[in-house]
């Protein structure tokens, strides 16, 4: 264990630091109150981190105390997939209050969503790279949200447990963290991609019930997901009631999307909006530079997915914190990053813009 | 440097079928497995909304297609009848588009909006006060009461809902208990559409709404 841990010190100094710098920063805009605005659903503001539970945070914890319901013609919080809020609720139930059962949940699996992602990343690039793209993960600027009541490391550690297990033939424990995966946020469903061909490449080596178990591991993420809208039926009577709270929070997909994005920039009020815009063009960039570095193409066409689909809805609202996800980009920000100066410098500039976003929070809607 | 698993045995010969029949049901078990467990977990682990909370969004929902609604009842000076359309509104400075009511009556036309009531003159007149929110509500304007029963519903008021008569016809009895006024609604027990609306006072009087014919 200890051996184990050693080998990992970069890893766990990088994911400690960058937390510390993220709740340091927000405990002391708390402290300072420079920004007196304050978000409509937030309901207390007591709490010394409480900047890390604004944006999407209180629907999280709505879901989590009183379950779902479709308020049509309004926003509403079928728009949230299920796991985050059940593991609050049940975290709450040992004593914590859902702003601090969020943050634990967040940080503890932000600090193991990047050992996992260590891990697979050893399986696709150099180990060298791995290590480096791991530590980028951790300042990146937007990885602030990593610490904010919300699923995204959940997701991340998900993400990575099931590509990894996978990778390692792990089939029944891959298809548990995929079903994980996509009961927490529907992007996750992106990385099907890469499962389906990592299976389909094991299958053509193993025995029937092998590649039984692969297909099977491909297959239950997409079962699980199927999962929510039959329980909205059930629940709200309304199988459909992801799509209509997408709509009442102003997100229909279609083609159309794409242009009503980019309209959208223009609208009085958008000015964060372009913050959005730079932060994809930047995945787009880096999955490009992970492709040059040997990544294969499904693990790529999955980053790309995660960073455009969003925008079929009509709005770059959100896309900076959507790609956080798109796991390829950080071999590319690696890889750009090989030279030790480079490397030095991103990271000191990454460092500052995440304390920057951090105490920016309360400024944007996200 | 993917590499597909650390165990790689040689592949076997196999016929067709006897694969895609041990793959399928391998993966059926296994999706069918985890399939269940996550319905499952969902189910035990989050809270249902109420029966009444359910017909309250059905209600809304179908407030939420409509375009006008003419309402008629008795107030203490007599007989009331009015007529309120869906409209939108600039409203503030900077000005906004927002969604607004527009309530004729008798004896003038109100605008409705989140913002602010005005009543329609030469100039718009704005008016002080939660009086015409309460009116646009009360003759059932589908926004002003999309607007009511949305906040009862976003806050999860507790909603009552009892079987009642009405001149013979069972229907459905919705009651919500706000902070400073109640909302009681009568709506069809099949459709959830609203057919009378009470704002205030639990045994108040009863407006009836209806949607016009079509020209």
């Amino acid at each position: 264990m200890r051996a184990w841990l050693e080998q990992r010190r970069t890893i766990l100094v990088a994911a400690i630091v960058s937390r510390v710098l993220v709740l340091a920063a927000a405990a002391i805009g708390h402290e300072f109150r420079w920004s007196r605005r304050l978000p409509v659903h937030i309901a207390s503001t007591a709490h010394t981190l409480t900047t890390l539970g604004y944006w999407d945070g209180k629907w999280y914890r709505t879901v989590a105390e009183r379950g779902y319901l479709l308020i049509p013609g309004r926003e509403s919080d079928p728009a949230f997939f299920p796991l985050f809020p059940i593991l609050l609720r049940g975290v709450h139930a040992l004593g914590l209050s859902y702003l601090t059962a969020g943050l634990v949940i967040a940080n503890l699996a932000f600090v193991a969503g990047l050992l996992a992602f260590n891990e697979l990343s050893r399986y696709v690039v150099d180990a060298e790279t791995a290590k480096v793209a791991t530590v980028l993960v951790a300042f990146f600027p937007m990885s602030f949200v990593f610490s904010m009541t919300y699923p995204e490391s959940l997701v991340l550690l998900a993400l990575a447990l099931t590509l990894l297990l996978a990778l390692r033939g792990r089939w029944t424990a891959c298809a548990c963290a995929g079903s994980i995966a996509v009961l927490t946020r529907p992007e996750a469903l992106l990385f099907l991609i890469p499962l389906a061909v990592i299976a389909v490449g094991y299958g053509r080596t193993s025995t029937k019930a092998d590649q039984g178990r692969a297909i099977g591991a491909a297959l239950a993420p997409v079962a699980s997901f199927l999962t929510f809208p039959l329980y909205l039926g059930w629940a709200v009577h309304d199988v459909f009631a992801w799509s209509h709270a997408q709509a009442g929070w102003g997100r229909a997909f279609g083609l159309e999307g794409f242009g009503n994005a980019f309209n959208g920039l223009f609208q009085p009020g958008a000015t964060w909006l372009w913050r959005e815009v730079a932060f994809s063009m930047v995945y787009l960039v880096l999955l490009v530079a992970a492709r040059r570095n040997g990544v294969p193409r499904s693990w790529i066409l999955a980053g790309a997915a995660i960073v455009l689909i969003p925008l079929a809805s009509g709005s770059f609202m959100s896309a900076a914190r959507f790609g956080l996800l798109a796991l390829p980009a950080y071999w590319g920000l690696a890889y750009l990053a090989r030279r030790s100066l480079v490397r030095r410098a991103l990271l000191v500039v990454s460092a500052g813009l995440l304390v920057a976003g951090t105490i920016t929070i309360p400024l944007v809607t996200p | 440097m993917v590499t597909t698993s650390a165990k790689t045995r040689p592949a076997k010969r196999h016929g067709f079928s006897g694969i895609a029949i041990a793959s399928a049901a391998a993966a059926a078990v296994l999706s069918t497995g985890f399939a269940g467990a996550a319905f499952g977990l969902q189910a035990i682990a989050l809270p249902r909304p109420t029966r009444g909370q359910l017909i309250a969004a059905k209600t809304l929902r179908w407030l939420t297609h409509q375009q006008e609604i003419e309402s008629e009842g008795v107030s203490r000076r007599g007989p009331i009848s009015t007529r309120c359309v869906d409209a939108s509104a600039l409203v503030g400075t900077p000005a906004r588009r927002v969604r607004a009511s527009l309530l004729i009556t008798p004896t003038g036309q109100w605008i409705d909006t989140r913002p602010g009531s005005f009543r329609l003159g030469r100039t718009p007149t704005e008016i002080d006060g939660p009086w015409i929110a309460l009116a646009a509500a009360r003759a059932g304007c589908p926004t002003a009461l999309e607007r009511r029963i949305g906040r009862f519903l976003d806050q999860r008021r507790p909603v009552r809902a009892v079987p009642v008569y009405e001149s013979g016809t069972r229907l459905l009895l919705l009651q919500f208990a706000g902070p400073k006024y109640d909302l009681g609604l009568l709506v069809d027990p099949v459709t959830f559409t609203p057919l009378a609306v009470r704002l205030g006072r639990p045994h108040g009087a009863w407006r009836y709404l209806s949607t016009p014919d079509p020209a």
